[in-house]
């Protein structure tokens, strides 16, 4: 028994090891965990049950796949949704949110709103959340329900920096 | 002897049998999996303080405490991977990877990927590359291939007042606070940042759609 | 009678052959009191968050997490009870947006041996549906304290990535609590070890060694079990499992019980858990030590019995009420309270030396038949088996579960050993 197991543990170490040798031969694969753009979106219109699979579909698919899963979420966070700032109506605006990739202009300056540009990218500065709630809850006007329309944390705790890598040093 | 003998006898009467129940079940509850390498926190893409480059920031392993920040590590089985669509389809044509090997954080790309999708390998070869930032110190900056590359411990940029917003969620609050508070305040991220030549990003119409993924070695 | 105990006694005593493992300059520096640099990172990480006005859930989350992570070091069960509480104040936020608190609730729950409730929290958390990997790792958890080894079969098997260090942790618990196959669970404890030694996280690389010190202490392996600890102690010399493993491998190995004795002072001063006084009273037996078996035993008695601790201490209560107290009416009581709370065929194994030591012999028997036999392996449920076998009066099994009893002697320790032996001897 004791031998046997001895040889077994051997035979382990050996398949590992040649394991290892092969690994330079075939391809080392990467398997997608999670994935982001936009800020908060998942938190906000995805449901638990839905999580898993929406940080595992690819942007291209997510229209499809969560569209009326998005404006129903809309409807029920802001049952007087009619349109918001940018004009939207629900049907339009979901189908700007479901497919969550951040987009960035390589022209323009970075704004994720700023008012006149819009989604030029997402600047560290930029307060996005409040976009976000703006166009959420605002209304046409921004002005709407304005209890929700700001969370009221306009800047960071730290000054960013002006040259790379642009972020804080650490706490 | 005779003394031994004695105790025994005593011992037998006292009816030692427990003896040897202390190891058997004395195996350890199967370790947490918390914060994970592959959580991400937070997307940034910005025109860079040289206007012909974007920088690209992706965050993982929010929320950590400074006393925590130096334990924060980076995990040489998760790929940290820019996607980037440049022709308005929302299928990446470009990738650029990150992944931290033995000190270093390696970058490849931005390259046209071999698939697309959920399954990526490294493509090509290091573009540049730079040493991991210990916390506490000076960033590194790293350079290759006309780009700059940084890995490691920052203040955390976003800003949110979560809480409120869960309670709002939640059914227990109707409106933010004035003023609110920041629930990432005072906390730190890993940040992984790279700062690219517009050049190199072929934008069609100068529009780029950006997203990151964390994918894991399988 | 008393006279074969006696020899069988000194035989186990005297029949050690072997070379000592373990060797006390290799860890007497490991016994000098020295800051803990850990502890006082945790201790950093909660006044951080304390600092945190009240309501914020983020914080609160934070702080029961390091209180249950402080647990590890002070071995204050009090902190596994405050994590529970915040945990509940904030689930009241997130039970229907996130299962992460859910998980942590579970986690507390095994803790303190509340596995009926972690399963509770489990079955929730799998309901909400996010971080499903998270929760199935944990469902296979629950689910084999719960004895239900179908669904714990059923979780792993459903896990896609059948070579990630979180799967071959649960297949190598899986080979062992269920198919008996302790070396196979060691190969695979291994594969998992390679996995992360690159990439050592120390709080993870400490649980992967200690565990296999356990697995290789389980198979004999004595050599490689004290390295093992060795190499732990080494990375956080304050993880005191391993320094416990070394007590138990200097007292059952090399019958070195000054030293076992040494190490569990070091442990007591540091680590106040009721462990070390059980430990303690198998040092006193193995000294023949009757005065100082007791003292042990009703100071650990004691400790345990404490409310606090709710369940966790059972099996050790359940053995003494057994051996040492004599109570077969508590017995019964611990066994159908265990059973209650976690039908496994261990637990199973205790109702059955219950009624054995009831009288109720049939009883027993059927239980064993039903739910024990060839179904549990832990050491002290192969020696009940045989024995109730031996009170049945078939003496065929009951030998060879004896025997199988026989093989863990040194997780049963030499005191435990003689008692197999002479009841083997009247077969």
């Amino acid at each position: 028994m004791k031998l046997y197991s001895y040889l077994l543990i051997a035979a382990g170490l050996l398949t590992f090891s040649a394991c290892n040798k092969d690994d330079d031969k075939e391809k080392t694969y990467y398997q997608t965990q999670d994935q982001m753009a936009r800020p908060a979106i998942n938190t906000v219109f995805v449901s638990a049950a839905d999580k898993d699979m929406f940080n595992t579909t690819t942007p291209s698919m997510m229209n499809g796949a969560f569209a009326s899963k998005f404006k129903s979420t809309l409807l029920a966070l802001n049952p007087g949704y009619t349109t918001n700032l940018l004009g939207l109506n629900a049907d339009q605006f979901t189908n700007v949110l479901v497919t969550d990739v951040l987009n960035a202009s390589t022209t323009a300056p970075t704004t994720f709103y700023d008012g006149t540009n819009v989604l030029t990218g997402r600047a560290l500065a930029d307060d996005v959340i409040d976009v976000e709630l703006t166009l959420i809850f605002g209304g046409p006007t921004g002005a709407s329900n304005p209890g929700l329309t700001s969370d009221k944390v306009s800047a960071n705790d730290k000054a960013f920096l002006s040259s790379f890598p642009y972020l804080a040093t650490p706490h | 002897m005779k003394k031994k003998k004695m105790l025994l006898t005593v011992l037998a009467a006292a009816g030692i049998t427990t003896a040897g129940l202390v190891y058997a079940a004395d195996h350890i509850d199967a370790p947490a999996v918390t914060n994970r390498s592959t959580d991400i926190t937070d997307v940034y893409v910005f025109r860079g303080q040289d206007v012909n480059n974007l920088v690209f920031v992706a965050n993982t392993q929010g929320l950590l405490a400074p006393s925590a920040t130096g334990a924060a590590q980076w995990d040489a089985n998760t790929l940290i991977e820019f996607n980037i669509d440049n022709n308005e389809d929302n299928i990446e044509d470009l990738v650029i990877q990150g992944i931290y090997n033995n000190g270093m954080m390696r970058v490849y790309g931005p390259v046209k990927p071999s698939e697309t999708g959920n399954r990526s390998q490294l493509e090509g070869k290091v573009t540049a590359e730079v040493s991991v930032t210990p916390y506490g110190s000076a960033a590194n900056i790293g350079t290759g291939s006309g780009m700059k590359v940084f890995a490691g411990p920052r203040d955390d940029p976003f800003f949110f007042d979560l809480n409120q917003y869960k309670k709002i969620i939640a059914g227990t609050a109707t409106s933010f606070n004035n003023p609110g508070t920041d629930a990432f305040a005072g906390t730190n991220v890993l940040s992984f940042v790279v700062e690219v030549p517009k050049t190199m990003l072929n934008a069609k119409n100068g529009k780029l759609n950006v997203w990151v993924e964390t994918k894991k070695k399988v | 009678m008393k006279k074969i105990l006696y020899y069988t006694l000194l035989i186990v005593f005297a029949s050690c052959k072997d070379e000592p493992v373990t060797n006390a300059t290799d860890y007497a520096a490991y016994l000098q009191p020295s800051p803990n640099t850990r502890l006082q990172q945790i201790e950093e990480e909660l006044t951080f968050w304390q600092n945190r006005p009240p309501g914020d859930i983020i914080a609160e989350s934070k702080i029961a997490s390091l209180y249950a992570k402080r647990f590890a070091y002070t071995g204050n069960i009090t902190e596994i009870h405050l994590a529970d509480s915040l945990y509940r104040q904030v689930n009241t936020l997130n039970h229907t947006t996130s299962s992460g608190t859910f998980r942590s609730l579970a986690a507390n729950c095994i803790t303190q041996h509340r596995f009926l409730q972690a399963k509770q929290y489990i079955d929730s958390a799998l309901a909400l549906g996010d971080d499903k990997y998270l929760t199935v790792l944990m469902e296979f958890d629950v689910s084999m304290e719960l004895g239900d080894k179908d669904r714990a079969r059923r979780a792993l098997n459903s896990l896609a990535d059948k070579n990630s260090f979180e799967y071959l942790i649960r297949e190598a618990k899986f080979k062992d609590h269920v198919d008996g196959d302790l070396d196979a669970a060691i190969v695979l404890m291994e594969k998992a070890y390679d996995k992360i030694k690159d990439n050592a996280n120390p709080a993870l690389y400490c649980w992967i060694k200690s565990n296999l010190g356990d697995f290789y202490g389980h198979a004999n392996r004595y050599r490689e079990s004290y390295k093992c600890y060795l190499e732990v102690l080494a990375t956080d010399r304050h993880y005191y499992h391993a320094l416990k493993g070394i007590a138990w491998l200097a007292f059952s190995h090399d019958k070195d019980v000054a030293n076992a004795r040494k190490i569990v002072a070091y442990l007591q001063q540091r680590h106040p858990v009721p462990d070390y006084e059980l430990l303690l009273s198998q040092l006193a037996a193995g000294e023949q030590d009757s005065v100082g078996y007791k003292r042990h035993l009703t100071a650990f008695l004691a400790a345990a019995e404490n409310p606090l601790y709710g369940g966790m201490y059972n099996k050790y209560l359940f053995g003494i009420a057994a051996g040492e107290l004599n109570d077969p009416a508590r017995c019964l009581q611990i066994a159908q309270e265990e059973v209650a709370h976690r039908p496994t065929p261990e637990a199973y194994s205790w109702l059955a030396w219950a009624y054995c030591r009831n009288a109720e012999v049939s009883k027993a028997m059927e239980i064993v038949r039903r739910h024990v036999a060839g179904k549990c392996f832990e050491p002290d449920a192969l020696f009940y088996t045989g024995k109730i076998y031996q009170a049945g009066g078939e003496k065929k099994e009951a030998r060879k579960y004896l025997q199988a009893a026989k093989e863990s002697a040194y997780e049963l320790g030499p005191v435990m050993s003689g008692k197999i032996d002479e009841s083997l001897k009247t077969l």
